[in-house]
């Protein structure tokens, strides 16, 4: 029987902070932020197009397919054969969702949203759970590279955009 | 030289009595081993970049947040069997006991490569998909590989064995099937023996991410869409449908 292999890699993906002297030009990537205020508008609109499909979610006859940062899309598949796109909630800054009892959670960049699903296509907002997670990401996640440092102050990050950096302050350790 | 990344996903082998449980007034939803929300009775599991969250849901209007326990950044999936929780982190599992449900203490970090995705457990066993790409996370000397671990001792777990894979993301498992999600389609593998798990077909879908398995069907979402198959031949799975805009 094998004994566990432990493998110690020091290189992490998270990311380290790094103090340049030189001028520097790269391409590196660079936050996107949503204001504190974006955040909290919740929406449910008709079926919107499947851009990066996320993690799926199956209740009774609905799965909810996250659209990462965005929200969720809600596909009826009570008929398997002809599964509908019947809906888009809008939900900021969200990466997942679970639900229970006609109630679906979602985290809403630092909050928890509380949704009645108790009617699919007229979906309501119960509550918000204020400030129940950690702030936002510090770095790209599956990237090698420098990028702009986040500032909490800008707003939420909500994704991650190739640009030229001038002098820039952090880089991934894996780089 | 350029770095290639790794993302390992551990996954613990999804199983029926994950989440899919009914309760009194209705019903409770099933993820993917994707996931960063779990429910377990009443009480909700969620992690963050560095937290594992503990909400009592009893008043389904009014979470309340009972726990928040320091884990360690990259954490990434969530997965309950039992007793336990797996969490799937940037470079290893972590084995959270949670026999006090509202009080989860990490029992044991099993280090591996970096990378990124899920984590699923059955019985004494854990399976782990660690993927290997051009860019992200990880080094480029090693290769994806599904892992086996026996987590019989939650403060200590034996890797069993290791099988390459190409690009892995998640996976779930029913009864002595293992369906993993590969860059070449949703791989079947046979568990009967549950250390070595034994290829046995691959269906052709286009980069599969994520599945649920919903007897008869299998839910995949793959990088740009949603599409229902039947896997009630795992050695035949066959396309049911995909959605429509209406």
């Amino acid at each position: 029987m094998l004994r566990i292999t432990i493998i110690i890699m020091s290189a992490l993906i998270l990311s380290a902070c790094h103090e340049e002297d030189e001028d520097l030009n790269v391409t590196g990537m660079r936050p996107e932020y949503i204001s504190y205020d974006e955040l909290l508008v919740f929406e449910q609109q008709g079926p919107q197009e499947i851009v990066h499909a996320g993690k799926i979610m199956l209740y009774e006859n609905y799965v909810f397919l996250g659209e990462i940062n965005k929200g969720v899309h809600i596909i009826d598949i009570s008929d398997t054969l002809n599964p509908v796109n019947i809906s888009f909630l809008k939900i900021p800054g969200n990466k997942d969702v679970t639900g229970q009892d006609d109630r679906l959670y979602a985290d809403n960049g630092p909050h928890l949203l509380i949704l009645d699903i108790t009617d699919i296509h007229h979906i309501t907002m119960i509550g918000r759970s204020m400030n129940v997670f950690s702030p936002s990401e510090m770095y790209p996640r599956e990237f090698a590279g420098y990028f702009e440092c986040v500032n909490d102050a800008k707003g939420w990050v909500v994704g991650w955009e190739e640009g030229s950096l001038e002098n820039p302050k952090c880089k991934t350790a894996n780089m | 030289m350029k770095k290639l990344i790794f993302l390992i996903a551990i996954v613990f082998i999804a199983s029926c009595e994950k989440n899919d449980v009914a309760t009194e007034n209705g019903s409770t939803g099933k993820s993917g081993s994707m996931a960063r929300f779990a429910i377990k009775e009443n009480l909700m599991y969620a992690i963050d970049v560095n937290f594992l969250r503990v909400f009592d849901i009893s008043d389904g209007d009014h979470p309340v947040l009972v726990q928040s326990t320091e884990i360690d950044y990259g954490l990434e999936t969530i997965f309950i069997f039992g007793n336990f929780i797996y969490l799937g982190a940037v470079d290893g599992v972590f084995v959270v006991d949670i026999n006090n449900p509202t009080v989860p203490i990490a029992l044991q970090k099993i280090e591996h490569h970096i990378s990124c995705d899920p984590v699923v457990a059955r019985n004494n066993y854990a399976y782990s998909t660690q993927r290997v790409t051009a860019t992200g996370c990880g080094d480029h000397w090693l290769q994806s590989v599904l892992a086996v671990y026996d987590v019989s001792d939650p403060n200590n777990a034996v890797l069993e064995n290791e099988i390459i894979m190409d690009e892995p993301f998640g996976l779930a498992i029913e009864d002595y099937w293992l369906y993993v999600c590969d860059k070449s389609g949703i791989v079947v593998f046979d568990i009967t023996d549950p250390t070595t798990p034994i290829r046995k077909a691959t269906a052709a879908v286009i980069d599969p991410h994520d599945i649920i398995l919903n007897y008869p069907h299998m839910l995949v979402a793959t990088a740009s869409s949603f599409e229902l198959y039947n896997y009630s031949d795992p050695l035949n799975i066959e396309f049911v449908s995909t959605f429509a805009l209406y």
